[in-house]
């Protein structure tokens, strides 16, 4: 299961990246008719090979755009919400965990052999709070003299933004290094930080900053998909929660907000304790549905 | 039927609670998530209908 994950996100990574002619179409980066569609996993649409357009991007844009009326029908996000939250209810986190770039960045980065540390579990609230004020709140009340809001995550936090779109643009266009200012050296130290802190710490950023990964969890009680417990199997041996990216005690905690559905805790169980399944089939005798958990 | 399994504080001592499955979906997809595929199916179409599209394309101008 793990090779099968680490090959689609490669694929994925590089299939919604694979606009190739960035360096020889003048330096422009694509804007085709796919970048009408979103990627559902966190991947700069300013990213010099991006097919797709940013979710979370997109969605701040139109969140900017509202007290921009210009006199027609409001441009809520409603075709952003409703793309992500199909994806949400059908798949929940399953995203963050394969085909997000910005995760298997995080998760390739992991692999250097150094002491690796656990999360402040409180910490795993601050994205909800990102996702709040960063994407909703401050694009709509935070606006210049025309009402325009602007992408403030974006603008100030993204690291795949900085990782995947400044940086690249930069080099490959050195003419811009005339437009970088404050918050490109402050995007900049946030990267630096993040990338450090997801080496010590395993998905670091998809669980505490992350504003996508944030709405995804929002479906992770309801999503189709799920890891099922089979409580008589298990024999607390530990295997799955010493394998979990995101610091998730699986057989304590049924469909947790933090559990990307990675299924590693599943192949970590020789005790056939977890098994993937889809919600609402018929189960096997003597699984559990779900069960509750704090998180 | 449905299985819970409540786990305690202290160690594995399961409560196992029985729900009949009528009242959560039982074998098919559940209520809750086929009105949740509708509503977002919705939430979509009304967002390309308004020209939502058009500016989604448009973005690069702006990120």
């Amino acid at each position: 299961m793990t090779r099968l994950r680490s090959l689609i996100q490669t694929l994925m990574a590089l299939g919604t990246n694979a606009y190739l002619l960035f360096p020889f179409g003048g330096a422009v980066i694509y804007q085709g008719p796919l970048k009408a569609v979103c990627n559902p996993g966190l991947n700069c649409y300013s990213c010099p090979g991006a097919l797709l357009s940013c979710p979370v991007g997109a969605f701040q844009n139109f969140m900017g755009s509202l007290r921009f009326s210009t006199g027609g029908f409001p441009l809520t996000g409603a075709i952003v919400v409703g793309y992500l939250g199909f994806i949400g209810t059908a798949v929940g986190r399953m995203t963050c965990g394969w085909v997000c770039p910005f995760g298997f960045i995080q998760d390739l980065i992991h692999k250097i052999p150094t002491r690796k540390f656990s999360l402040w579990k409180p910490l795993r609230w601050v994205k909800y709070a990102v996702l709040g004020l960063t994407v909703v709140i401050m694009p709509i009340f935070f606006v210049d003299a025309s009402g325009l809001g602007n992408p403030w995550f974006c603008k100030l936090i993204c690291p795949a933004g900085t990782l995947e779109g400044a940086v690249p643009l930069l080099f490959l266009k050195p003419s811009l290094w005339q437009t970088v200012g404050l918050y490109f050296w402050n995007k900049l130290i946030i990267l630096v930080l993040i990338l450090a802190a997801a080496v010590l710490i395993s998905r670091f950023f998809c669980r505490v900053l992350c504003p996508l990964g944030a709405f995804y969890s929002l479906f992770s009680r309801i999503s189709l998909v799920q890891v099922e417990f089979v409580a008589g199997n298990c024999v607390e041996c530990g295997a799955c929660v010493h394998r979990c990216p995101t610091g998730v005690v699986p057989n304590q905690e049924f469909d947790s907000r933090e559990c990307i559905m990675c299924l590693k805790c599943v192949d970590a169980c020789h005790f056939r304790a977890l098994d993937f399944s889809i919600r609402g089939l018929p189960g096997k005798p003597g699984k559990v549905k779900r069960a509750t958990s704090p998180l | 039927m449905d299985i819970i399994v409540r786990r305690s504080t202290f160690g594995f001592r399961s409560t196992v609670l029985l729900r009949c499955a009528k009242s959560r979906g039982g074998g098919c997809m559940p209520k809750k998530v086929l009105w949740l595929i509708i509503i977002f199916t919705i939430l979509f179409i009304i967002g390309v209908n308004t020209g939502e599209l058009g500016y989604l394309m448009n973005l690069g101008n702006t990120i």
